[in-house]
């Protein structure tokens, strides 16, 4: 048996913006959670605070993503030559 | 109506008769009638007035109702009474126990349904609920995020609304998915609305299941002899099934739910006929991602997913795509499958129990899981008059022997 429950792709998740994690249903009544911020970290396991199961969360890491803000450098006149 | 098949629970002659039992109880408790409920508890859908699960058994506070059909959703209760009123509790989010209000409630309270009509028939989705009063009125409340409520505009709704049904036509049958919905109207047309990514829609958009379907949408069954009399939701998937005992199916197909190899196709998008085979269905009920028939001589056939033991027979793998027989069993009378667990009464009242036992969803005494079907042995004193599952919970009412 797998050690996940399911695999599951992200659009299937339910997204709260309040506490900006993701939720799925799991099959003991509560819901499996990750967080945006796990997502953006590369981690792919939802868990259930209730129960043992887990699941492997479909998404591209990419979507997630948020590089480090760089200060745009400032803008230098060109002297015209 | 459903006199051939019912979705959840148990045959209508069970529920006739039991109706019939109960008018004669002023109280269950004095006439040896009790309700009992065990396995997940976090929003106190057992109806025992806390929180903590519940390994076994346990009582759920005697009242003067009696019991003719009880169902579960992800972590709610719906419990008909034998006047048809309605008694829900758990978890309440979304307004699904249709209480004018979002907070969870641990006891089970009666509902008011519009116009007081006899509720004939209730079913939970994950956080939604959907009823059939005895006019042929179809209501729904809780969440709508996938369009499930079957009306287009609204949010979610916590009081039982009416949902518009196609040409005012009387509902016969309906069935609650994870976030989809399937009904059959009394003239046999079958509509799907909800989550339609998997194709449990049954119907097809620019060639591809729409992502959802916010109103009661037509599926075409395939030319058949009979007429769509009952239907039956998974998760992703779902069934019809006519008068004729021909079964179609459609959705997802991952553990072999839709009667297909899962190695070959992973979803059937439009409903198609279920393989010949050599039983006749006349109880059928779904877990998440298997399935459970009773034949007409009271024996069971599992099918789908099978890792936790939901299936109650050996089976190659995580899943068998081929209804096959749980041998070595009595005669069964009624079935009732949770999410990825089950429960079935024999045609002596007792009950068995099988399948993922996290929880102590079987009602074992433990939590492990049950790969082949048993009694539950805390209510070999009981005579079962009819049981339900939710999700991960399970509830049985019935009178104690002496």
């Amino acid at each position: 048996m797998s050690v996940y429950h399911d695999e599951i792709e992200i659009e299937d998740f339910e997204y709260d913006e309040d506490n900006e994690t993701y939720y799925y249903p799991c099959p003991c009544g509560d819901r499996f959670e990750i967080t945006k911020e796990d997502l953006e970290n590369g981690e792919e396991v939802a868990t259930c605070p209730s129960c043992s199961l887990m699941l492997k969360v479909i998404y591209d890491v990419e979507d997630f993503m948020v590089g480090e803000e760089v200060v745009a450098p400032p803008k230098v006149e060109l002297e015209k030559v | 109506m459903n006199n051939h098949v019912t979705s959840v629970n148990f045959t209508q002659s069970a529920s006739d008769s039991m109706a019939t039992d109960c008018k004669l109880a002023v109280g269950w408790a004095r006439h040896g009638c009790k309700l009992s409920s065990w396995g997940a508890n976090s929003y106190g859908q057992l109806g025992q007035g806390h929180t903590e699960d519940k390994l076994l058994p346990g009582e759920i506070t005697p009242t003067d109702i009696g019991i003719r059909s009880i169902t579960g959703g992800g972590g709610h209760t719906l419990a008909i009474d034998d006047e048809g009123d309605l008694y829900v509790c758990g978890s309440n989010n979304k307004g699904q126990l249709g209480l004018g209000h979002t907070h969870d409630i641990t006891t089970l309270t009666k509902v008011k349904v519009p116009g007081d009509n006899a509720v004939t028939k209730a079913t939970g989705g994950w956080d939604f609920t959907f009823i059939i009063t005895d006019r042929g009125e179809l209501f729904s409340m809780g969440s709508n995020a996938f369009g499930q409520l079957g009306m287009p505009g609204a949010n979610q709704v916590s009081l039982p609304t009416k949902v518009q049904v196609p040409k005012d036509e009387k509902v016969a049958d309906v069935a609650a998915g994870l976030r989809h919905v399937v009904m059959v109207t009394d003239s046999g047309n079958v509509y799907c609305w909800g989550a339609g990514r998997k194709g449990q829609c049954g119907v097809l958009a620019d060639n591809k299941p729409p992502a959802k379907l916010t109103s009661p949408t037509p599926v075409t069954i395939p030319e058949t002899a009979g007429c769509v009399c009952s239907v039956v939701a998974g998760s992703h998937h779902s069934v019809a099934v006519t008068n004729d005992d021909q079964m179609y199916v459609w959705g997802c197909n991952k553990y072999g739910q839709c009667l297909q190899d899962p190695s070959h196709c992973s979803s059937v998008p439009t409903p198609t006929p279920a393989p010949p085979r050599d039983w006749t269905p006349t109880h059928l009920s779904s877990g998440w991602t298997h399935l459970l028939a009773r034949t007409a001589g009271g024996k069971l056939y599992s099918w789908g997913r099978g890792d936790y033991g939901q299936l109650g027979r050996p089976c190659d793998g995580s899943c068998d795509h081929v209804p096959t027989l749980i041998p070595g069993l009595p005669s069964f009378q009624s079935i009732s499958c949770g999410s990825e667990h089950n429960l079935a009464v024999s045609d002596e009242g007792s009950v068995f129990s099988w399948g993922w036992n996290e929880h102590g969803i079987c009602g074992t005494g433990n939590e492990v899981n049950v790969f082949k079907t048993q009694q539950v042995a805390a209510l070999s004193k009981l005579k079962v008059k009819c049981l339900g599952c939710g999700n991960g919970h399970s509830l049985v009412y019935g009178s104690e022997i002496t």
